[in-house]
């Protein structure tokens, strides 16, 4: 049995999926036996006007997202790929096998899950494709940010293994595109807030003054995707973060 | 041409849809998100944040955050009290904190829409404007007149319909059958609404409404949310408690920091597993969880339709029994009953929804309509689109009724009718009110609404359901005798619920003394 069938079997035991008809097993088997194709680098878009969806969005973003994977599927060909990269799940069905987690099981079938949904359009003319498809792959790194975290301190994952899973998430993020911003603590909670992103704090208070209004710890880094709005212009979607700061308490 | 746009101006979210008439209508977005929190916060008293920045602001110092204004202003419009980060204070009228929120969001949306149409086309030169059907006069007119003001728009250029009758057309809009009477059930964030609409050769006329403010659908992830955490501590043996007043370091033994992450992170679970719930049947939660040794576990559980139904089983019978009323209700039987359920509102897709309510309604046709949380505001912008004509497009009625108090004699304090409940807008009617004294120069009078549906004992000033709206103060001419003289107040409300107010000196041989030279002072424009 080869690995993939067997991480499969695997899976479906913990999800307690009924057995697969023979058609089914048949069709499984057809999709293995395709070659698979390294997933190619989306374009990265040059000369980007920018876009501003609200009046104080950073001066310096036209600077800042040259060097940046920016989501703008003009074909199936684009599409296919975008999509390669993002069902590309090999580390994470290779981990499982040596340690078959539930928690892991369970947000990477929510992947898989979310991933499923996504059809290949009819239409690559519709200009609210690009941002139905970043939505999808803001759900997928949730998930994925989920595993990150869930990593940091689970009990049931050695120091190696930690590392090895946590390298797997930062990988699949960098490659499917999703950059991050770098707070670190004792930055000012307002430049966070101004990013806004919901639920993304917690608070813990301080009697030191000048703490006050400023980042304690980050748990996680906000994410940021980026991809070609209705107007034919870069627009971002900032998701994930989350931090403590401090309250004058 | 500029560009038509539709505000759902909501108490917690409000949402901005836009169009041109050759176009497909599209949606405001910051951050990849339609709604924007109805929130202010100040940094100073000139220096102000709305919409999420402004929610996440409010953390440092929630003593500089406005939220809920929308409401305040229908219900006592008293001012807040904002203590600003240097503990500097200052106060702000609810009518002012509407006007600042639409400001900054018809800024920001005016030079989105300028970017992306143009200076010329991208202008905004129509715009309607949702209001809850149940809303006073004053808090209608306050919102039109902040909401012209924030976008540089001249009356005729704006219009007001309610909530409903918006959801109705957008509803409609991409139904190819010939429904003529929907009932919509909107389930939203904060609120539960329900309404009676009857589209009759091309006109959406709001037959009857009912619902509840505060039993939104935020309230059923709340419910989730709790369970999920009574069963983490189950398993660990906590006693996390689930409100956060109910918190406490020592006697919990976990540090606040790890006890607010497990909330944060139970919140977030608990929306997953509900929305997930609408397609399966089961769904496998997990979420990092801190015990009280402060070691991090990952909780796993499964949770199944049947368990989040049996959760919320009392809430979703309790709308439905609201909708029952309206279904069964006098107003609905005399157009024949109703075509068409609709449902709008984030929590309306939870599967349950539907089964209850064809139990306890029949087998009616149900239809959900996409993009729940922005029905409102595309109904709005449709609407916006053609706002020559909106007028002779929808028929909507007074929800309460108007009047005023008896000051004389023995009904004194008696609730007044000028203007029923019920009636189709326009509508007007009047009161005659007696001079004091001779040369009387100034006449105050002080008029309420009666929601004569939800309080049908309510009779008297004071009683539930009899709400002060706001007092008139009437510039009188000169010289007028006690005797010969009555003053006659006219209350107009218009096709869009916003009232206005004329008045007119009678002699008593019935010739008009003066009429259109008296000042009528409104109490709440004068804060």
């Amino acid at each position: 049995m080869d690995i993939f069938k067997r991480i499969k079997n695997l899976i479906n035991r913990l999800r307690g999926k009924p057995k697969r008809t023979p058609r089914k097993i048949l069709q499984s088997h057809n999709r293995r036996v395709e070659t698979y194709t390294p997933p190619v680098e989306v374009d990265v878009v040059e000369n980007i006007s920018v876009e501003t969806s609200h009046e104080d969005f950073h001066e310096d973003f036209q600077d800042k997202f040259q060097d940046k994977l920016v989501i703008d599927i003009k074909n199936v060909e684009d599409w296919e790929n975008f999509v390669s990269k993002l069902n590309d799940l090999r580390g994470f069905e290779e981990f499982l096998f040596d340690k078959p987690l539930q928690w892991l099981s369970v947000q990477i079938s929510r992947v898989r899950e979310t991933l499923k949904k996504l059809s290949t359009p009819t239409d690559f003319s519709d200009d609210e494709l690009n941002f139905n498809l970043a939505k999808k792959v803001r759900d997928v790194t949730e998930f994925m940010l989920n595993i990150w975290q869930s990593s940091t301190s689970a009990k049931d994952l050695d120091e190696n293994s930690r590392l090895k899973l946590k390298n797997l998430v930062e990988q699949y993020v960098e490659k499917i595109g999703v950059d991050k911003e770098n707070f670190q603590p004792g930055d000012s909670f307002d430049d966070w807030a101004k990013l806004n992103m919901s639920s993304s704090f917690n608070q813990i208070a301080t009697t030191d003054i000048t703490a006050g209004g400023k980042i304690a710890s980050v748990t996680i880094q906000p994410h940021i995707i980026y991809y070609i709005g209705e107007n034919g212009e870069v627009e971002k979607i900032i998701f994930g973060g989350y931090c403590t700061t401090y309250k004058r308490g | 041409m500029g560009t038509a746009i539709g505000l759902d101006f909501g108490t917690t979210n409000s949402v901005v849809s836009y169009g041109k008439n050759t176009e497909k209508l599209r949606t405001f977005k910051v951050n990849g998100s339609p709604l924007i929190p109805s929130v202010l916060y100040f940094k100073t008293k000139d220096d102000y944040f709305i919409g999420q920045e402004a929610l996440n602001l409010s953390a440092k110092n929630p003593a500089a955050k406005i939220s809920s204004f929308k409401l305040k202003l229908n219900e006592d419009n008293i001012p807040y009290i904002v203590t600003l980060e240097d503990g500097a204070t200052f106060r702000i009228q609810p009518k002012a904190a509407v006007r600042m929120f639409l400001n900054k969001l018809m800024t920001q949306v005016q030079n989105y829409l300028v970017k992306k149409f143009g200076t010329e086309d991208g202008l905004i030169d129509r715009a309607v404007i949702t209001v809850p059907a149940k809303f006073k006069n004053t808090a209608v007119t306050a919102i039109k007149t902040a909401a012209a003001s924030a976008m540089n728009l001249k009356v005729n250029q704006i219009k007001l319909v309610y909530e409903p009758t918006a959801a109705a057309v957008a509803a409609l809009s991409d139904d190819d059958s010939d429904a003529e009477r929907l009932l919509i059930y909107d389930f939203g964030g904060g609120t539960f609404d329900v309404s009676l609409i009857q589209k009759q050769n091309g006109v959406f006329q709001q037959i009857d409404t009912g619902g509840d403010a505060n039993c939104g659908g935020d309230l059923l992830t709340n419910i989730l949310a709790a369970e999920l955490l009574n069963w983490a501590n189950d398993e660990y043996g906590t006693k996390f408690p689930f409100d956060e007043m109910d918190f406490d370091e020592d006697l919990h033994g976990i540090d606040e920091e790890f006890y607010q992450k497990n909330l944060a992170a139970i919140h977030k679970e608990a929306n997953h597993v509900k929305e997930n719930l609408t397609d399966d049947s089961n769904v496998t939660s997990t979420f990092p969880f801190f015990t009280a040794n402060g070691e991090n576990e990952n909780y796993i559980v499964d949770v199944s339709r049947k368990d989040f139904e049996n959760l919320i089983r009392e809430k979703i019978n309790y709308t439905a029994e609201i909708t029952r009323r309206i279904v069964e209700g006098d107003k609905a039987q005399e157009i024949g009953g109703i075509d068409k359920i609709i449902l709008a509102g984030g929590s309306s897709q939870i599967p349950m929804i539907r089964d209850v309510l064809q139990e306890k309604l029949g087998r009616l046709d149900i239809n959900y309509s996409d993009n729940v949380s922005t029905l409102i505001s595309k109904g709005a912008a449709i609407l916006a689109q053609n706002i020559e004509s909106l007028e002779s497009r929808t028929e909507q009625k007074t929800t309460v009724q108007i009047g005023i108090a008896i000051t004389v004699g023995m009904q004194l304090g008696i609730f007044q009718t000028i203007i029923d409940e019920g009636q189709p807008l326009p509508c007007e009617g009047f009161c005659d009110c007696n001079l004091l004294e001779d040369n009387q120069r100034r006449l105050k009078i002080t008029y309420y609404e009666r929601d004569i549906k939800n309080f049908p004992n309510a009779k008297k000033i004071g009683d539930d359901g009899i709400t002060y709206v706001d007092d008139l103060n009437v510039e009188l001419p000169p010289n007028l005798k006690k005797a010969d003289t009555t003053v006659r107040i006219h209350f107009h409300v218009n096709k869009d619920a916003s009232l206005e107010f004329s008045a007119k000196v009678l002699h008593k041989d019935g010739s008009v003394v003066g009429e259109n030279m008296m000042k009528i002072n409104k109490a709440s424009e004068l804060i």
